[in-house]
């Protein structure tokens, strides 16, 4: 069988269609997809009792290893979100100041990615 | 007072919202010790319920291993995709954490789908790909709880065969969604998995929804 065009495969099922969502759901209950949506998470987290509780593994437990981990291999991440330069310089200067972002630069730095996420969006 | 010592910083990030600390992750080339201290602050708050999830996931999926890897590899993105959260106009801190675990987890989803393709979680992607992306639509949840219970009966009576389709089938389900589409090169790793074809992969996935239709309809008359 030869490639679809766009390398996809079209697996919807019309006569099942409420179906299908019923056993998303029920995937999404039993744990066997990740919550992507706020009310999924708040399902999620209802659902996960104390006796559900396991111990955090070793590497997991200190977040400077995990990072070091990152940085051994952060060359591979190629994809970073261009920042303004003077709102990314004045949130740099109240963090390394230790005080409150001033509200209008953290506006203008809202502004500044909703309008970045929509040129994504777009693209 | 308890600083956030881990990342060597003596600033205390602990009363700071996730958006706070996702802006100060975004900014580490300007600061990379306190964008460090908001990622560990920020590790710290969210990786167990991460963890939960991922173990959860990987019982039938990943081992222990491939768990733990998706939980740092999610939090790693995380701290390079900080610019992509979107919190705007959330004042409620327990509607700003659902929001913040729901972008964590479209973070997790790709770069399991990334580990189910046989694919490192950490590979070069186009930016679009590796972007979490929106929320999708909230969705209204359908079904009472007897016929949930009943669909939970008829998922454990199908076969392992039919049960492995529809669960990778459902990794690229979009709720809402009219056309539903698997990317093809997922079809193929599956078909040789099983030793069928593509075509017969169809054939199961419909089969398996026409027994759990039938088991639902034979119980409830």
């Amino acid at each position: 069988m030869g490639k679809k065009p766009h390398h996809i495969e079209k697996t919807s099922l019309g006569e099942f269609e409420e179906l299908e969502q019923q056993v998303y759901e029920a995937f999404l209950a039993r744990g066997w997809i990740i919550p992507q949506t706020e009310g999924e998470v708040s399902a999620a987290e209802a659902a996960m009792s104390e006796a559900d509780h396991e111990e955090l593994p070793p590497e997991l437990r200190d977040p400077q290893v995990v990072l070091s981990r990152s940085e051994g291999r952060s060359g591979r991440v190629a994809v970073l979100q261009p920042d303004d330069q003077d709102t990314s310089d004045s949130l740099a200067r109240a963090a390394r100041a230790g005080k409150n972002i001033p509200p209008e630069v953290e506006e203008q730095m809202r502004r500044d990615r909703k309008l970045a996420e929509q040129n994504l969006d777009d693209q | 007072m308890e600083l956030v010592q881990a990342a060597g910083v003596g600033v205390d990030l602990r009363h700071e919202s996730d958006e706070d600390l996702l802006i100060y992750m975004s900014m580490r080339e300007d600061d990379p010790a306190v964008a460090r201290a908001a990622w560990a602050e920020f590790f710290q708050r969210h990786r167990e319920y991460l963890y939960r999830l991922c173990r959860k996931l990987s019982k039938r999926v990943l081992d222990d291993a491939g768990a733990k890897d998706l939980v740092q590899d999610t939090f790693i993105r995380a701290y390079h995709r900080a610019g992509t959260f979107n919190g705007e106009g959330i004042e409620d801190p327990d509607r700003l954490r659902r929001r913040t675990r729901a972008w964590l987890g479209r973070i997790a989803h790709r770069i399991f789908l990334d580990m189910l393709r046989g694919r490192d979680g950490l590979r070069e992607v186009p930016l679009e790909e590796n972007d979490p992306g929106p929320e999708p639509e909230p969705i209204q949840s359908s079904g009472t709880s007897t016929s949930r219970q009943l669909l939970n009966e008829a998922i454990d009576s199908l076969s392992e065969r039919e049960q492995i389709v529809l669960r990778t089938t459902y990794q690229y389900y979009e709720p809402g969604k009219k056309n539903q589409h698997l990317p093809h090169d997922v079809v193929e790793d599956l078909a040789k998995t099983l030793q069928t074809t593509p075509e017969n992969l169809r054939q199961i996935k419909r089969r398996a929804l026409r027994k759990l239709d039938q088991y639902i309809k034979s119980k409830t008359g």
